[in-house]
């Protein structure tokens, strides 16, 4: 059964007394506990359809039905990760991870456990206390990402994640996220504009087109988890997609 | 070797914060003994006391009552207190009044022309509203109401409005409302932003008081001293009551600017 139905999605804008066509009849479905990928040139409007499905914005046309029922404001249902992590500096990285526990009024004790929790799932023993500022980037992300799963979303959303990262804490990550998602089985609808990651990634890599963001082609990703970056499987799809990607400009 | 570099890298540092306090200690010397030169007899300048004779009725001022009956402490206690009570009444009412302005554009558009043209008078030019609206300490209170209400007022509104987006974005998909939105993003964001506007705020207060209090209020206050003092020539409790008071807003600032900056710290702001 299909948990997000994105249904003939537009999204047009006016900047500077120009209007703008952002995403332009944008149709896909995401199955339960799959991994989707949105891929897509740079600026193709692939954060404005996540920012949609998010319910941070409203679309022109179409509509985004979440388990059948149709999106019309953000909810604790739907995850967001953004890029520049988000992370609230005046609190601690335990106190990051119960934001969404205390606004579901669930009791401190409850939080806490449950903090410690996903502070154990992402290797953060040891920096409870500490304060974002103090943290490096790969760790903020992880303090976002456990945030984001702490308030049980059905769907986890995640706006090129890792894209401030450097190479190395980029793969360590990729890695770290494939494994929790093994582990937790959650949906999760991923924008990159990187096919490595993409295909390192995802069961579906939506292909999107440049500038308005179209449906382009949709490519299922069977090789086998946990995945080799370097093995023929990946290589070749990989071809495929970045052939594919060349014809876009 | 590492060690090595370390410490002499420690030592240059030492040395050169003892050497930034020597030349601070060796110009207040400097600025007695010109003082001390100035106010000799040969010089003329009367009105001028000497260093000695006003630390002399510093500490007369500290142990005896004056001719107003109070000690210096009392005085300074009763000043303390008035600027207490104008700063937390104008915290109390500025803080919560900015967040609404900062997050309601209508709110905002029918307070703008009022903050914008009130906030240019200055707060002693309400002293004839004062005296004719309040009694007693409360002359006093209000203008120094006055003097901290508008940088709070001001600071706070611009807290609430440089809120980053994605803070907003992400506790809502979290699943914040309107009111956590408030409670948990809003005024946390906007914490040290308050800090600074109460900071500015005090030096303001502190100033008007003197002023204010010059007018005359009952229970003595650091204002009416130097006042009275002037009125019959004892330039040397004048001066003791001045050195007090730039030695009191001292502190105050100082204080508030390590509080201001801690805060900053752990609330993530490198400003």
């Amino acid at each position: 059964m299909s948990q997000i139905s994105v249904q003939g999605l537009s999204k047009s804008f006016v900047k500077n007394s120009e209007l703008i066509n952002a995403v332009e009849n944008v149709n896909f479905e995401v199955e339960d506990g799959e991994f989707v990928c949105l891929l897509g040139p740079s600026g193709c409007g692939k954060t404005t359809i996540l920012r949609i499905i998010a319910g941070l914005e409203k679309p022109t046309t179409g509509k985004v039905l979440l388990d059948k029922k149709e999106i019309n404001k953000a909810g604790a249902d739907r995850g967001l990760v953004f890029q520049d992590f988000a992370l609230f500096p005046w609190r601690t990285v335990s106190k990051n991870i119960e934001f969404p526990l205390e606004l579901k009024k669930i009791p401190k004790k409850d939080r806490e456990e449950i903090s410690k929790k996903y502070i154990d799932l992402f290797g953060l023993e040891g920096f409870e206390n500490a304060y974002p500022s103090e943290l490096s980037g790969g760790m903020k992300q992880r303090v976002a990402l456990a945030r984001a799963l702490a308030a049980k979303p059905k769907i986890l959303l995640m706006d090129e994640p890792f894209g401030s990262l450097d190479a190395q804490t980029r793969n360590n990550m990729q890695k770290e996220l494939q494994n929790i998602w093994i582990k937790e089985k959650k949906t999760v609808l991923f924008v990159t504009h990187s096919v490595d990651e993409a295909v390192y990634l995802a069961d579906r890599i939506i292909l999107l087109s440049a500038r308005p963001a179209k449906v382009r082609k949709i490519y299922e990703v069977t090789c086998t988890r946990p995945r080799i970056r370097t093995s023929p499987e990946c290589s070749a799809i990989r071809a495929t997609i970045l052939s594919e990607m060349e014809s876009i400009k | 070797m590492v060690e090595d570099l370390i410490s002499t890298h420690r030592k240059r540092e030492l040395r050169m914060k003892a050497e930034y306090t020597a030349i601070g200690g060796f110009a207040i010397l400097s600025f007695i003994a010109i003082w001390q030169f100035l106010s000799s007899s040969d010089f003329g300048l009367y009105y001028l006391p000497k260093p000695e004779s006003v630390a002399k009725a510093f500490s007369w001022a500290i142990f005896n009552k004056d001719i107003l009956g109070y000690t210096l402490g009392e005085h300074l206690h009763a000043s303390l207190v008035r600027v207490l009570y104008g700063s937390i009444l104008a915290i109390l009412l500025a803080v919560p009044l900015g967040l609404v302005i900062g997050y309601s554009k209508y709110v905002e558009a029918s307070t703008t022309p009022f903050v914008e043209f009130f906030r240019t008078i200055p707060p002693l030019a309400w002293l004839p509203i004062a005296i004719a609206l309040f009694q007693d300490i409360w002359e006093s209170v209000f203008i120094v109401f006055l003097g901290v209400f508008f940088p709070v007022l001001l600071s706070t509104i611009s807290g609430v409005k440089d809120v980053e987006k994605t803070l907003i974005d992400v506790a809502r998909t979290l699943g914040a409302g309107k009111i956590a939105l408030f409670t948990k993003v809003i005024f946390p964001y906007s914490v040290p932003y308050i800090m600074t506007g109460i900071r500015v705020g005090l030096g303001i207060g502190w100033m008007t008081i003197v002023a204010a209090e010059m007018l005359g209020v009952r229970g003595g206050g650091v204002g009416i001293c130097l006042w009275t003092y002037s009125t019959i020539g004892r330039m040397d409790i004048v001066f003791a009551y001045m050195l007090l008071i730039g030695i009191v807003g001292f502190f105050m600032i100082k204080t508030f600017e390590f509080t201001e900056k801690r805060l900053a710290k752990y609330w993530g702001f490198s400003r």
